[in-house]
């Protein structure tokens, strides 16, 4: 299991600001500082997050100044009671006066080992511990209860989820700098080595290996990136053959994630590039737990329910999500004249619009995929033209859609504090525009609540193997086929 | 019983209707007897249902609307016709009210009644 914590950039800079307050005022004098924090879990398959989106500053009097800094009891108990009424686990921030991932003094150790590690079980969670640099690198770990003894797990990275900026800070002992390649001499020409050690050693999962994925998948491979997950249930079908990258008639029936990682191993520029290929839908439990073990997700799917699980895990675990789609309009009959096309691509976090206020979907969507009603041909026949969702697309608007979601990954990134906020992007084919948009969630968006709840609540049509879902699907056709009326009774 | 029928079911009842569940083509319905409030059909008196699949509800709206004796809004879209148990013709048309539903301070059979079906019966 490996070990990592997610910040919002509100709890960022609540505690930044706080801790680091007296380098701020006094130069080089190296004053500490502390404060508590609430977290809630996420877990992955192999992966478990703390998320932070709740600072408890101490109030006059619950900490002491000494050089270093220490808590009064009362703040302690204060903290505690908090977590406790807010079922969240308790985490214990404080600053170093130097900048970079931050190692322990025996003084750190047994504080956070001996003094909070035991009360802050009392939620149920271990302690976490954070430790801020005077650069704002955050260091973390958690505090395990093994027995009778505490045992730390030093965190891989932090993660903190902003606006404008998704900023990582990397601990070198566990993912060890990557070594310089030749093959990457362009790229690192580009934006520098220190972001290149930052972007290769991503977990980006690409949910959905379509002709969109397949192009995503191709730039991860070529940018450096080391670890990647594939999620898609689907095979090769001949009618993907003129937008699908890698495959050919010889690869029509098999499995897309297989292709996909294939090619990747093949054209990857990481020296240890690992790819994990799962030919699962993302609602099935197996691909959710995955995708929750990713930093970055690209949403290359055209489903409802796959978009409202990756809005899902981009509010309530902090990890963003880039989703895309496309239009495109024909008229004439059978659609043989083409009219015009516009694609878009967008960021998704608790910072910026959900899939849902954008109207890439709509809960009714959802329960329209999940009953079924949407694989039934006569369902979809029988739907208002307007209703209906086209199947018209070519490599090159792919190439378009592919291109807008890595370039918004990589700014966002990238992005320093003045770049201006960039939430989706849309390119109309006719006209050449590109237009952007950086609107917020409707005020009554229940995504708003789930910000950084983490594993508190799952999507309830998540599966395990033969699901309800698919008996429902099942048994539909089958009583076409049959002309009777299957066992209905509740599973 | 799942928790969204019940949650249906007592949600109906606290508005004053009548509510119990049957079995549809669908999977389970929840019916009430219902006096249509605007439209040509205004005043007329029909049962209607809502029918589910999954769970999820609230923040999932039902989008199957299914109504005795049968009225077509005339708007086109998926229908399906059956028979209950007792004889009595059903027409189920798929009406999803996600476009609205997903932005509506309170998710509620209320709001569900007032906003959603309220404009099925006046397209009639």
């Amino acid at each position: 299991m490996r070990f990592e914590v997610s910040l919002t950039a509100d709890a960022d800079v609540i505690s930044s600001q706080h801790l680091l307050q007296h380098y701020k005022e006094n130069g080089a004098l190296p004053q500490e500082d502390l404060c508590f924090a609430l977290w809630r879990p996420s877990t992955g398959e192999q992966r478990r997050t703390a998320l932070i989106d709740e600072i408890i500053l101490p109030k006059e009097g619950e900490r002491l100044l000494h050089g270093n800094a220490s808590f009064q009891p009362d703040y302690l108990a204060r903290a505690l009671r908090i977590a406790l009424e807010k079922k969240a686990g308790l985490a214990f921030m404080h600053s170093h006066p130097s900048p970079g991932w931050q190692g322990m003094s025996a003084p750190d150790v047994e504080a956070e080992r001996d003094v909070l590690a035991y009360p802050a079980g009392a939620t149920g969670l271990p302690l976490i511990g954070l430790t801020i640099g005077t650069d704002g690198y955050w260091s973390a770990r958690f505090w395990e209860r093994d027995g009778i003894k505490m045992c730390r797990h030093w965190c891989e990275k932090t993660r903190v989820i902003g606006p404008k900026s998704y900023k990582i800070y990397s601990n070198d002992n566990i993912a060890s700098v990557p070594r310089r390649r030749r093959v990457l001499a362009r790229t690192y020409d580009t934006w520098g080595q220190e972001t290149q050690n930052t972007i290769s050693r991503l977990r980006v999962g690409i949910v959905g290996l379509g002709s969109v994925g397949c192009i995503v998948a191709e730039a991860m491979a070529r940018i450096g990136i080391a670890q990647v997950t594939l999620i898609d249930p689907d095979r090769v079908e001949e009618h993907n053959l003129d937008r699908l990258l890698y495959a050919t008639t010889k690869d029509v029936g098999k499995l897309k994630v297989n292709l996909a990682a294939r090619a990747m191993e093949r054209n990857a520029t990481a020296e240890r590039f690992q790819v994990t290929a799962l030919p699962v839908s993302v609602h099935h439990r197996r691909g959710y737990k995955a995708a929750l073990d990713c930093d970055v997700l690209f949403s290359c799917v055209d489903r409802p329910v796959p978009r409202d699980v990756l809005n899902y895990i981009a509010n309530a675990h902090l990890i963003p999500v880039i989703d895309g789609g496309v239009a495109v309009e024909t008229n004439g009959q059978n659609g043989s004249h083409f009219f015009s096309a516009h694609w878009r691509a967008h960021i998704v976090t608790p910072y910026h619009q959900c899939l849902r206020c954008s109207r890439q979907y709509n809960s009714s969507m959802v329960i329209m995929e999940l009953d079924g009603s949407l694989d039934d041909p006569s369902y979809v026949r029988n739907l208002p033209a307007e209703e209906r969702v086209g199947n018209q697309n070519v490599f090159p608007f792919c190439l378009g859609i592919a291109g807008t979601e890595v370039n918004l990954m990589l700014r966002y990134l990238l992005a320093p504090d003045w770049w201006p906020l960039v939430q989706q992007q849309e390119h109309q084919f006719v006209t050449g525009e590109t237009r952007v948009d950086s609107s917020v969630c409707h005020v009554n968006c229940s995504f708003r609540q789930r910000r950084a709840q983490g594993d508190s609540e799952e999507p309830f049509y998540l599966v395990d193997d033969f699901s309800v879902s698919r008996w429902h699907k099942l048994r539909r056709r089958l009583s076409k086929l049959f002309g009777i009326e299957f066992w209905k009774g509740e599973l | 019983m799942s928790d969204s029928i019940q949650q249906v079911q007592a949600e109906l009842e606290s508005l004053g209707y009548h509510a119990s569940v049957s079995d549809g083509p669908q999977g389970k319905v929840v019916t009430f007897d219902y006096m249509i409030e605007a439209g040509s059909h205004r005043g007329e008196q029909v049962t209607v249902g809502v029918s589910f699949q999954e769970s999820g509800y609230p923040e999932y709206p039902p989008h199957w609307v299914h109504i005795t004796p049968p009225i077509d809004d005339g708007k086109g879209g998926p229908v399906q016709k059956y028979s209950d148990e007792s004889g009595r013709p059903w027409i189920a048309l798929s009406r999803p009210p996600g476009d609205i539903w997903d932005r509506l301070p309170t998710k509620h059979m209320d709001s569900y009644i007032k906003e959603h079906l309220r404009r099925i019966w006046k397209d009639i």
